[in-house]
């Protein structure tokens, strides 16, 4: 090689690593869209051994950590429940769109964490959350997700209606564009990224499934007062289904039982709407009374009454029906430190910083003839290292509580009495008005138009502590 | 041209005839054994592990085959002199070079083709339960092709000036600090409590931008999770194509220049 080719080779060399570097600087943030973050690469190496952490960067890192979810999986069926959290958060570092992980993770930390009579531990509830929340981030697409956290987090655990009906929009907004997979696929050539275009829309198809999704938010609209946005949802179910039926034959069936309840829900609620106005008024006093009852240190009784009587005759998809004495009304009770305020979001870190003085319980009891009482045995949780129930409190608050909007403390018949929001009911001493449910994770300005009723006691460290039966009311 | 593509088709030839294919087989019956070994997960569990254990063994078992072959592709024709046959008829040291290495590249290439196809053909069978052709196992195929175009081009550049064992050693230690590019980048940052020093910052930030990053070509994930969307795909795709082009021309002309000057 002459000296001046040489020279120009290696002035070439130099050159041609400008593009290189301007390269990666372009690549690197693309890359983690399917990889760790940058501030996760060190957490992952010191809780991974480094076999692992060496195999993962090998190109088996999706190997790697669905296997530590089959792990994960033996562990949940061993009750070891206290390794879950740990591997969740590194499985879904390593692969960030393992969906399952998320969906599955954060049902273990709703539901699955509990005390020997299987109440859940309600401190995991906004890891919960953040998991999720973390999910959707890295996942946009999954619409189940934001089902996920709309329904069984929002709807059922925490009774946030506004933030369910949030989620559950979130959700509907995604669009067949956004996403390639399933439904792009043309199932005769299997071929991606053609996107289809709806016949009758004529734009792109939502992604969200019409039950899941859709009658999610209709329910959640419902809870939330908003019968109007109900009914509208109802029927843009019924238009989905219908036309899911025409398009997708292969899950007919699937729509045709969706049609079916869309369409009952929306004659239901329609004629829930002319009854309500009327047979809720003038609103029943409930004469509510609630007290607790300590049978032995860290044990007791909750008790109360509740004067619950339900329209006992109205119409209903035009026969006249009769209802007996409405029972099946449930009062939610909710034990924590006083002054605890429940998190918004806790960070979801490798050790989690779970607030492990704090004790919160929280239940329900059923109302039978008009009086509920509940025993709970919080000793037998309350030792040991990590106890579900720690009492390091020196006072601690009690409240107990009826939301009308809850399905599951209001069913339909008792509604049919007390109306949507509770404006069919009152109390001369605990309504409350505030729109404050206890446990909720809501935002500071948030408050639901609700008619609540609510009552609090304060309680000692001694009152829980002391030996001997003794009232508090 | 043609003294290069004769040179290649030469390597070509002589590569398949080492038996370098019984790495395909022993990938073979490692697929069928995957295939049926995570049968007892749940079907989403199972599908995610076979396919990323998967393309994991193609990728690992065309790194041996990209190192075992780039080391050798020199020394070889010096230890067995043949390199002074070639070099005294009117062929350049570069044309040598460079048909060398695209002789092992397509040997690499004929080989990630062959373990790809089987790999589809045998999910198809075994794993998809509407037994689809799954197409897009192939587009984590090619960048782990372009990946060891890289790999090779680093074994042959190192092959110029050092023996095939300190090679061996040299091109994974490479492969194995390339594939941690989250990790030479996440040190060439900011630590989270800020001890980091600048000097050592500016090291790993060095080492990212001037190592080759294998880690780039680890697209298996969008294929693995289909339903989950990333954004610029076919760009980012298109990107470390032409990244592992250039790097690879950049190993060859280092190559070429050291060569060029070594004694044979």
């Amino acid at each position: 090689m002459k000296p001046n080719a040489r020279l120009i080779a290696i002035f070439v060399v130099i050159l041609l690593y400008v593009p290189i570097v301007l390269m990666q600087a372009w690549i690197d943030p693309r890359r983690h869209e399917f990889e760790p973050k940058n501030d996760q690469i060190g957490t992952i190496g010191k809780a991974l051994p480094i076999e692992f952490t060496l195999v993962a960067a090998a190109g088996f890192r999706e190997a790697i950590a669905g296997l530590l979810w089959v792990r994960t999986d033996k562990f949940f069926h061993e009750g070891n429940y206290d390794a879950i959290v740990p591997m969740v958060r590194i499985i879904t570092w390593l692969d960030p769109h393992n969906v399952d992980v998320y969906q599955t993770g954060a049902w273990h930390l709703d539901y699955n964490f509990t005390d020997n009579e299987q109440r859940s531990d309600r401190r995991y509830l906004p890891l919960s959350v953040a998991l999720l929340e973390e999910g959707i981030q890295a996942n946009p697409t999954i619409t189940k997700l934001y089902a996920d956290l709309a329904f069984t987090h929002y709807f059922r655990k925490m009774c946030n209606y506004e933030r369910a009906i949030y989620w559950y929009r979130k959700a509907q907004d995604v669009k067949e564009t956004d996403s390639k997979q399933p439904y792009s696929t043309d199932p005769d050539t299997g071929k991606r990224d053609q996107y289809v275009i709806d016949p009758i829309l004529g734009k792109p198809r939502p992604l969200a499934d019409p039950t899941i999704v859709g009658h999610g938010l209709a329910h959640a609209l419902q809870a939330n007062g908003d019968i109007d946005g109900a009914i509208v949802q109802w029927q843009h179910c019924i238009d989905e289904h219908k036309r899911l039926i025409i398009e997708s034959p292969e899950t007919k069936y699937q729509d045709e039982s969706g049609l079916r309840v869309a369409e009952r829900n929306l004659f239901e609620t329609i004629e829930r709407k002319k009854f309500r106005t009327v047979d809720t008024q003038p609103p029943i006093n409930l004469d509510f009374d609630a007290w607790v009852v300590r049978t032995a240190p860290r044990q007791f009784r909750f008790e109360g009454r509740a004067n619950f009587i339900g329209a006992t005759a109205f119409k209903l998809e035009g026969h006249q029906v009769t209802w007996g004495p409405v029972d099946g009304a449930r009062i939610a009770y909710r034990l924590e430190d006083d002054g605890y305020q429940q998190p918004k979001e806790l960070p979801f870190e490798l050790n989690v910083a779970l607030p492990k003085n704090v004790t919160i319980m929280q239940d329900s009891a059923s109302v039978t003839h008009g009086k509920f009482s509940r025993r709970a045995n919080l000793d037998q949780d309350s030792h040991g290292d990590n106890p579900m129930y720690p009492f390091k409190a020196e006072r601690y608050k009690l409240t107990f509580w009826f939301d009308p909007r809850d399905p599951a403390s209001s069913p339909p018949n008792l509604g049919d009495r007390i109306g949507w929001l509770g404006e069919g009911l009152t109390d001369s001493k605990y309504l409350d008005l505030s729109g404050k449910v206890p446990g909720s994770l809501q935002g500071p300005d948030e408050k639901a138009n609700v008619r609540l009723i609510k009552k609090v006691i304060y309680l000692t460290r001694d009152d829980i502590m002391g030996t001997g039966e003794k009232k508090f009311e | 041209m043609s003294t290069i593509w004769t040179l290649a088709s030469g390597t070509f030839g002589e590569a398949m005839r080492r038996k370098i294919l019984n790495v395909f087989l022993f990938v073979a019956i490692a697929m069928i054994v995957l295939f049926f070994a995570f049968a007892s997960f749940s079907p989403t569990s199972d599908m995610i592990i076979t396919m990323a254990t998967g393309l994991g063994i193609i990728s690992m078992a065309g790194v041996f085959i990209s190192v075992i072959l780039g080391i050798n592709l020199i020394p070889n024709e010096i230890d067995k002199r043949t390199i002074y046959t070639i070099l005294s008829k009117p062929v350049k040291r570069h044309e040598f070079l460079i048909g060398k290495f695209l002789g092992g590249l397509a040997t690499v290439f004929v080989n990630i083709l062959l373990m790809g196809v089987l790999f589809v053909i045998g999910v198809a069978l075994f794993k998809d339960p509407h037994h689809h052709i799954r197409l897009d196992i192939l587009e984590g195929v090619l960048m782990i092709f372009f990946q060891l175009m890289l790999v090779n081009a680093l074994a042959v550049m190192f092959s110029v000036f050092t023996s095939p064992f300190v090679n061996f050693f040299l091109t994974f230690a490479v492969y194995i600090m390339g594939s941690m590019s989250s990790i030479t980048e996440a040190l060439g940052g900011e630590s989270a409590n800020g001890k980091r020093s600048a000097v050592i910052q500016g090291i790993f930030k060095a080492i990212h931008f001037l190592v080759p990053n294998f880690g780039n070509f680890n697209v298996q994930n969008p294929i693995i999770h289909p339903d989950v969307v990333i954004q610029n795909m076919a760009k980012y795709i298109a990107t470390n194509i032409l990244y592992a082009i250039i790097y690879s021309l950049i190993m060859l002309l280092i190559a070429i220049l050291v060569f060029d000057r070594r004694e044979v």
